[in-house]
Parts: C-alpha cells; sequence; structure tokens
C-alpha cells in the first residue's frame, strides 16, 4: 500500500512529463520563425512538426497493435 | 495534488467553456484552413495583379503622379492608404473611398507601378469566396459586434484548453503518456485521442487562439491608440475637418526616409484615416531585420506645412497588435509552415469534435475512468470527474 501511494505521486511529473517537453518545443518553433529566416524557420518547421510526429507515432501504435495498453 | 473538489471545478469549466464555444470554433478552424493558403489561393483565382518586369535600376516616379494616377482611375474617391508588399516589390496597393472616413464597404483597391504610374489592376477584395471565408472568420458578417462575440468565443476556447490541461492530469494518471484503448469501448478510444491530440497541440492551440482574440480587438485597440499616442499631435487639428488638399506624399516620405535612416517604407495612412489624425500623414516605417521587420515606426508629417511633427515608437499594445498576425496567421516562415499549420489545424478540429461526441455520447457508455480504487481519495476524485465531464 505504501510503495503504491509513493508510485501515484510519482506519476505526476510522468504524466505532464511529454507533453510538457512538446509544449516547450512547439512554442520555441512559433518563436524562432518570427526572430529570423532560413535556418530559423526549418527550425520552426521542426519544432512544430514534433506534436504532429508524435501524433502519427502513437496513432500508428494503436492501429498496428503496438505497445497497445488495456 | 489537486483536491476531489477541485478536479470536480475544473472539469465543469472544461465542459461549459468548450460546450458553450465548441460550434463556433468549428467555423473559424474550418474557415481557417483554406485561409491558411489565402495568398495562394487568390493567385490561383487570379485575383493577384502581375507586375510587369523592368529593368533593375528603372527610377521610380514621385509617389504623387502614383496618387493622380489612382484617382484619376476612380473619379470621385479620394486615397486613404498607400501599402507596400515587401512580397510585390515595386507595386503599390492603394485603398481609395468616396470620403476618408468611409467604412471597408466603400473600399476600393488600385494597384500601381511606382516605377511608371501605370494602373496595373483593380483587384475586387470585396467579393468572391475568399472574401466570404474571411468575413464568416472574422466577424461572421456582423461587424465589430460579430468580432467581439468570436473574440468572446475565443477566450472561452482559451479557457477550455486551460482547463483541459489541468484535468489531463487526474485522467491520465494510471496511463502512460499516448495509451489509445482501442480494445474495450470506442468510448475510452475517444477520449484517449481526445486527451493525446489535445495534449500535444496545447502550445499552438494556446497561441493562435489567444492571437486570434487580439486581433478581434484591433479597431479598439486602434481607437485606444489614437486617443493616447496621437492626441497631443492631434490637439491642432480637433474639431476640424480632415485636411482635404493635403501637402505632397512624395515629400512627406522624403521626410520620413531621412528621419527613419535604414528603414523601408511600409504604409502610409491619409489625413483623416483610422490610423492616423486629422491633419497628419502617418508614414509607418518597417525595420531591415526579420523580427523588426514585423514591426513598424510611425512618422507623423503635417499635412498642411509639410514638416515632420514627431517620431513615435510604438506602444506595447500596437506591438502585441502587429506581433499577434503572423501569429495567428501562419505566413511567416514559407510553404513548410503553412502545411504544419493547417494539419493542425485539422488536430484542433479533431479535438472539438471528438470532445463533442464524448458529450454527446455520455449516457449511452459512461466514461470508465482509469480504475483507482487504492485509496477512496482517488476512488472518489476519479468518478467526480467522470460525473462533471459526462
Amino acid at each position: 500500500m505504501r510503495d503504491r501511494q509513493h508510485s501515484i505521486k510519482l506519476r505526476g511529473p510522468h504524466v505532464f512529463g511529454i507533453p510538457a517537453l512538446l509544449a516547450v518545443t512547439s512554442g520555441s518553433g512559433l518563436i524562432s520563425a518570427l526572430v529570423g529566416d532560413g535556418f530559423w524557420d526549418a527550425l520552426s518547421w521542426f519544432a512544430l512538426g514534433a506534436p504532429l510526429a508524435v501524433i502519427a507515432c502513437f496513432i500508428g501504435r494503436a492501429t498496428w497493435g503496438v505497445g497497445r495498453r488495456v | 495534488m489537486l483536491s476531489p473538489q477541485t478536479v470536480r471545478t475544473w472539469c465543469w469549466v472544461h465542459k461549459w467553456s468548450s460546450l458553450v464555444s465548441t460550434a463556433f470554433l468549428l467555423l473559424l478552424c474550418v474557415t481557417g484552413l483554406p485561409l491558411v493558403f489565402h495568398d495562394e489561393i487568390s493567385e490561383l483565382l487570379g485575383k493577384e495583379v502581375h507586375v510587369p518586369e523592368l529593368p533593375a535600376d528603372t527610377p521610380r516616379v514621385s509617389l504623387d503622379r502614383v496618387v493622380a494616377s489612382a484617382t484619376a482611375a476612380r473619379a470621385g474617391e479620394v486615397v486613404k492608404y498607400m501599402f507596400w508588399d515587401p512580397d510585390k516589390p515595386n507595386a503599390v496597393t492603394m485603398t481609395l473611398a468616396h470620403s476618408v472616413d468611409s467604412g471597408p464597404e466603400d473600399h476600393h483597391v488600385v494597384v500601381v507601378d511606382e516605377r511608371t504610374a501605370r494602373v496595373l489592376g483593380q483587384p475586387r477584395l470585396q467579393e468572391g469566396p475568399l472574401h466570404i471565408l474571411l468575413k464568416l472568420h472574422m466577424d461572421m458578417f456582423a461587424d465589430l459586434p460579430g468580432k467581439l462575440f468570436l473574440g468572446f468565443m475565443g477566450l472561452l476556447f482559451v479557457v477550455a484548453v486551460i482547463s483541459g490541461i489541468v484535468v489531463y492530469g487526474p485522467f491520465m494518471r494510471r496511463l502512460d503518456f499516448g495509451a489509445v484503448r482501442t480494445g474495450k469501448s470506442s468510448r475510452l478510444k475517444w477520449l484517449d485521442l481526445h486527451n493525446l491530440l489535445g495534449v500535444v497541440t496545447v502550445t499552438w492551440a494556446l497561441v493562435v487562439g489567444f492571437t486570434g482574440v487580439i486581433n478581434t480587438w484591433s479597431e479598439p485597440i486602434l481607437k485606444f491608440w489614437q486617443f493616447n499616442q496621437l492626441a497631443e499631435m492631434a490637439a491642432p487639428f480637433r474639431g476640424k475637418p480632415p485636411v482635404t488638399t493635403p501637402s505632397s506624399v512624395e515629400s512627406a516620405v522624403a521626410i520620413a526616409r531621412t528621419a527613419a535612416p535604414g528603414m523601408t517604407l511600409s504604409l502610409i495612412a491619409f489625413p483623416g484615416t483610422k490610423l492616423t489624425t486629422n491633419g497628419h500623414y502617418a508614414v509607418f516605417m518597417r525595420g531591415a531585420a526579420p523580427l523588426t521587420s514585423r514591426l513598424r515606426s510611425p512618422l507623423l508629417v503635417n499635412a498642411e506645412t509639410g514638416e515632420l511633427a514627431g517620431k513615435r515608437d510604438l506602444p506595447w499594445y500596437m506591438t502585441a497588435l502587429l506581433l499577434s498576425q503572423p501569429l495567428h496567421f501562419g505566413d511567416y516562415g514559407g510553404m513548410p509552415l503553412k502545411i504544419i499549420w493547417a494539419l493542425l489545424d485539422l488536430v484542433t478540429i479533431f479535438v472539438l469534435g471528438s470532445g463533442l461526441h464524448l458529450w454527446i455520447a455520455r449516457s449511452r457508455s459512461p466514461i470508465e475512468l482509469p480504475r483507482s480504487s487504492q485509496t477512496a481519495e482517488i476512488g472518489l476524485m476519479s468518478r467526480a470527474s467522470q460525473e462533471r465531464l459526462s
């Protein structure tokens, strides 16, 4: 019981870990195209494309049954 | 950790802010999708004016001749604005109307070549499918009240996104990131997809949502700027009609260029229009660097005496308004950024639709939240969240 409670508390940062990382990444992508051209534009494409890649990856996993959790 | 009561409150906020705004947000997302490619579609529809090729060192003529060409092409009308599009070198886009204070429905656009003073075209921007989409997106054909209403819906959307982040925590506590439960019920699949697609696009949704809200405030912001920063310069002209035979535009621009070296001409507002006073030309210059090229410095030139009246740095709220435009339109990073913008818009449509679906289908099969009966508190929280969202 004790262990479980402990693990529940540790889930806090875990739940928001990847979303927070993606939030910061896409935020910097929104800004980078604004402050420069060329390289900075390309950087924004990758940074803002990251959430789309994550969506594609997890929908693919769910569709093909890899790593599915019930 | 959030108390069950707090989670319940946030669930309530998420449910109602979403439900009230969803229909309008769907309208905004659906009309906004083609508008991301506004310029490309406009080109395809033949709305864009073609600028002829001339030797690179062809000198430009006096802007007074450019103005004369435009007013000759539209008898009885006056120039309100002259605009230089960085993507269309040598073309001056002018807005004319029967009076400087008439509304946008009376606006006519004339594009003139600044090297020959020849009229290149009069694109009809107030009609056609793009115009309908734009009006639906901006104000639903209801002018300022429509704009402010959509702005309020945008604020509700921002609230829905933020409360969505808060309730994402309790909903996901027993699940790995990105888990999509395809086995049990279709409702769980919809919920998981709603959570996944919603949470990874949070930053984009918040930025595009909130900059959209700021854009709906553009008219009040401009009015405030006139009363605030321009008031002092406007004082000598207060109560008088706008200067109808203003001094030379060409010399006004020459003065502005001297006062703002290294900057590029962006827009001239003629006396009496919304961007200036009754007695001044406002010459807006843009910077040369990528970021400063988004900003503008206005120089006011007295349209009776032709003298420089002052150079102002834009206050923060005008800067915020100017930066809100690219951040809302997604037109600042080439075609790949536009495509990403469109895809993120489609993701948002899915999040809105799945949220609505989850609410509509709530009675058929209640959400089975992550089972967590280890402690009474967590069990209560989950059930509470479930009830609140259903």
